[in-house]
C-alpha cells in the first residue's frame, strides 16, 4: 500500500518542535548571559577596586620615600664641608626669596610609558625650616617637610567601591582633588591615587642614650643602676639635678653591635642591640630590643684658631677663661696634671653663661689629686685627639652634664694605613658630671666607692664599667651637644 | 482529513504522560534546587566579597589613624587614640610649634574612637561620628600592643562555614595589619 504524505502535514509539527527548542535554548542563553553579565560586572568592580586600593597604598610609600629624601638633605646640612661634595638641597628648587626662610621643592620622577609624557612624578616634596633665624641663617634648625606620593591606577577611570571607600581613599580620576579643593581644576595625566604626609624633623644631639656603644657594653655584674632624669623639668629633677625620688625610665643602653652584658644591672630603660643578645638582663625594666642601629658620625678635628695669648700646653695648675657669647678658643698640645694641680675653667663671677672650646692635639692626663674644675655657668666643649685619663681628682662640674662635653676626634690612618685605637678613662669618684661622644674610642669607667655615680650620656666604641655604681642620664642631653643627625619627631597624614 | 488521522495516531497514552510528567517534575525540581543553590552560593560569594571590602576599609581607616597617633589604647571593644590637632577651625593645617623638644599642633590632641554600635562600626573624631561599615555584626577584632607597633586582626563569619566550627571558619577570613606608630616615643 502506497502512503502519500503531504509535506505540510509532516513538517508543521517538526517546525513547531524546532522552534520550541530554539526559543528554549535562546531563553537559557539569555538567562546565562544576564547572569554572566551581572557576575562580570561585580567582578569587574571588585577588580577595579583592588587596583585602586593597591594604588592608594602605594601612594603612601611614595610620600614616605619623599620624606626620606628630605631627611637625607638635612643630614647633608650638618655634614657638609667643602671637601665632602655633598651639597645640601642640590637639585632642589628654592622658591622663597633670598633673605627669607628658604623653601625647597623637588619633584621625583620615573619613566612610565603609560603616561603621555613618558615620565611619572611619584613624589612632590616641600621642605621649609621651622623657627628660621635670619640673623643666623646657618644655624641648625628644625624642618617641616610635606611630601605627596602619586601612584597611577591601572585600567580605566571608573570609580569602584561604595561611598565609604571613596570617603577614605580619595582618588584623582580626572582632576587633582587637592587643587580642586583650592578651586583650581587641574587635570591629572592619568587616573591616580595621591597621599600627603607631613613630617617635622628635629636635629639630634650626640648624646641620645645613657650608654651607647658602637660595639659592646660590658657592665661586669657590679649591681649598677642606670636611670634618667630631665634637668629641664621640675617634675623630673630638683633644681636641675638628679633626684632619686623623681627617677625616670629612659636610661637606655644601646649598641650597634650585638652584645650587651648587663650583668644584672638595674636598667630603668631599654636595652637594645643590633640583632644581638642582651646577657643577664633580669633587671631591665624596659624593652629588650634587637632592631637597633643608629649611624654614629665621626668627630672631625674642629677648624679653629686659638685666642691670642692662650697657652699651648698645660703641665701644671692653670686657668683658662671662658667668655660669654662667642666661645673662648684654646688649642693645647697636651694637658698633663699631677699632684694637686688644677686646671680651672673660669667663668663670670655671677655665674652667667660663658663658653669655652678646647682642642687638645695630644693626650689629657690627670693623676694624684689633680683635677679639672669648671666655674658655675661655664660650658666647655673639649675635643681630644689623643687618649684621655680623667681619673685622679676627676672633673668637678657644678653645672649640668651638658656643660662639660668631651669629644674624641676621629683618628686618621698613618702612613701604613693603621688607625690607632684610642681610650678614655673616666673616674666616677666625686660624681663625674659630663657627656662624652667618642665613637672611635673605648670608654672605661673606673672607681671603687659604693657611691660612685656619673651623670650624663656616653657614646663610645666599647664601654666597660669596672667601678661605677650608677649612671644617671639627663634627658636634656638628647637635644644638646653637636648635632649629627635629624630624626622625625612628628608624622601626620593629611587626609583631606 | 489526513492530518486528523495522523494526530489521532500520535496521541499519548496515559502511561506515557505519567512517565513524562514524572520526569519533568524531577527535572524541574533539580533545576529549581540547582538554581536556589546557585543563588545561595552567589549571595554567599557576594557577602564574602562585601565583607572583605568592609574589612579592608575598616583596617585602612584604623591604620591611617594609628600611624599618626600619639597614644593608643584598646578596651571594652573600643580602640581609643589621640592624634595631633592638625587642622584649625577652618580645616586648614596648623603650623607646628616646638615645645620642650617636641613639635605640637594646637593645644590639645584630638581624640579618636573606633567602636561597634549595633551592626555598624563607627569612627568618632572631634565629636563627629562616621559610619565606616554597616551590617557587619559578625566582625570580630583582636588588638595587640607591641609598644612601637600595634597589631589588629579582623575576622568575619562567612555564610558557608567549615565543619570544624565558627572559629575555624573565622581563621579563613582573618586579616592582620601591623602598624608602626610613627609618633609614639615611649
Amino acid at each position: 500500500m502506497k502512503t502519500t504524505l503531504s509535506p505540510n502535514s509532516i513538517c508543521r509539527p517538526q517546525y513547531a518542535q524546532s522552534g520550541s527548542v530554539l526559543v528554549f535554548s535562546m531563553g537559557i542563553l539569555i538567562t546565562l548571559a544576564v547572569l554572566s553579565g551581572v557576575v562580570l560586572n561585580i567582578l569587574g568592580a571588585r577588580h577595579r577596586q583592588s587596583f585602586q586600593t593597591a594604588a592608594w597604598h602605594n601612594a603612601l610609600l611614595g610620600a614616605e620615600s619623599g620624606i626620606d629624601k628630605a631627611v637625607v638633605e638635612t643630614k647633608k646640612i650638618i655634614r657638609y664641608s667643602s671637601t665632602s661634595g655633598d651639597v645640601p638641597w642640590a637639585g632642589w628648587t628654592q622658591t622663597a626669596p633670598t633673605g627669607s626662610a628658604p623653601k625647597y621643592v623637588r619633584l621625583y620622577t620615573r619613566a612610565d610609558p603609560s603616561v603621555p609624557t613618558g615620565v611619572w612624578t611619584w613624589a612632590k616634596v616641600t621642605a621649609e625650616p621651622l623657627g628660621y633665624n635670619a640673623a643666623d641663617p646657618n644655624a641648625v634648625t628644625w624642618w617641616r617637610v610635606r611630601s605627596i606620593g602619586y601612584e597611577p591606577i591601572p585600567g580605566n577611570s571608573t570609580l569602584a567601591g561604595e561611598s565609604k571607600d571613596v570617603a577614605l581613599r580619595k582618588l584623582d580620576l580626572k582632576y587633582d582633588h587637592r587643587e580642586s579643593r583650592e578651586g583650581n581644576r587641574v587635570p591629572v595625566p592619568k587616573q591616580m591615587a595621591s597621599r600627603m604626609v607631613e613630617a617635622v624633623l628635629k636635629p639630634v644631639g650626640a648624646f641620645r642614650a645613657a650608654l651607647f656603644a658602637d660595639r659592646r657594653i660590658d657592665m661586669n655584674n657590679l649591681n649598677i643602676v642606670v636611670d634618667s632624669y630631665d634637668s629641664r623639668d621640675v617634675t623630673k629633677s630638683t633644681n636641675g639635678f638628679y633626684d632619686p625620688t623623681k627617677r625616670q625610665q629612659n636610661g637606655d643602653i644601646v649598641t650597634n653591635g650585638n652584645v650587651i652584658d648587663v650583668g644584672n644591672a638595674h636598667i630603668y630603660g631599654d636595652a637594645s642591640t643590633n640583632a644581638g643578645t642582651v646577657l643577664r638582663a633580669g633587671n631591665v625594666t624596659g624593652q629588650i630590643r634587637t632592631d637597633f642601629y643608629h649611624e654614629l658620625f665621626p668627630v672631625t678635628r674642629p677648624s679653629m684658631v686659638a685666642d691670642f695669648g692662650s697657652p699651648s700646653t698645660v703641665n701644671g695648675s692653670a686657668t683658662l677663661t671662658a667668655s660669654p657669647g662667642t666661645p673662648a678658643k684654646f688649642i693645647l698640645n697636651t694637658i698633663n696634671l699631677s699632684g694637686s694641680n688644677t686646671l680651672r675653667i673660669a667663668g663670670a663671677a655671677n655665674g652667667s653663661p660663658t663658653y669655652a672650646q678646647i682642642l687638645v692635639n695630644g693626650d689629657v692626663g690627670l693623676s694624684g689629686q689633680s683635677k679639672i674644675t669648671l666655674d658655675p655657668g661655664v660650658q666647655v666643649r673639649m675635643f681630644v685627639v689623643g687618649d684621655a685619663d680623667l681619673t685622679g681628682g676627676g672633673v668637678a662640674n657644678p653645672n649640668d652634664p651638658l656643660s662639660f662635653q668631651l669629644y674624641g676626634v676621629e683618628q686618621l690612618p698613618d702612613s701604613s694605613g693603621n688607625v690607632a685605637q684610642r681610650n678614655f678613662k673616666i673616674a666616677g669618684n666625686g660624681g663625674f658630671r659630663g657627656s662624652v661622644y667618642a665613637p672611635n674610642y673605648n670608654i672605661n669607667f673606673v672607681g671603687g666607692g659604693n657611691t660612685d655615680s656619673i651623670f650624663g650620656g656616653f657614646v663610645g666604641r666599647n664601654i666597660n664599667m669596672t667601678g661605677v655604681q650608677a649612671v644617671h642620664y639627663d634627658e636634656a642631653l638628647g637635644d644638646g651637644g653637636i648635632f649629627g643627625d635629624f630624626k622625625i619627631v612628628s608624622w601626620f597624614e593629611d587626609t583631606r | 482529513m489526513f492530518m486528523k488521522k495522523y494526530h489521532s495516531i500520535r496521541g499519548f497514552t496515559i502511561s506515557e504522560l505519567l512517565v513524562a510528567s514524572s520526569v519533568s517534575v524531577v527535572m524541574v525540581g533539580i533545576a529549581l534546587i540547582a538554581s536556589i543553590s546557585l543563588q545561595r552560593s552567589f549571595n554567599a560569594s557576594l557577602k564574602y566579597a562585601n565583607s572583605q571590602a568592609d574589612q579592608a576599609r575598616v583596617l585602612d581607616y584604623m591604620a591611617v589613624d594609628l600611624r599618626r597617633s600619639l597614644t593608643v589604647s584598646g578596651s571594652n571593644g573600643q580602640l581609643l587614640l589621640t592624634i595631633p590637632d592638625y587642622y584649625d577651625s577652618s580645616g586648614n593645617p596648623r603650623t607646628p610649634v616646638v615645645v620642650n623638644g617636641l613639635a605640637k599642633y594646637g593645644t590639645t590632641p584630638l581624640s579618636v574612637r573606633y567602636y561597634v554600635s549595633g551592626s555598624s562600626i563607627l569612627r568618632e573624631a572631634g565629636g563627629a561620628t562616621t559610619t565606616i561599615a554597616e551590617n557587619v555584626e559578625d566582625f570580630q577584632f583582636e588588638f595587640t600592643d607591641f609598644g612601637q607597633v600595634i597589631e589588629i586582626s579582623l575576622t568575619y563569619l562567612p555564610t558557608f562555614k567549615q565543619k570544624a566550627g565558627a572559629s575555624s571558619s573565622r581563621n579563613g577570613t582573618k586579616t592582620t595589619i601591623r602598624t608602626l606608630l610613627r609618633n609614639r616615643t615611649a
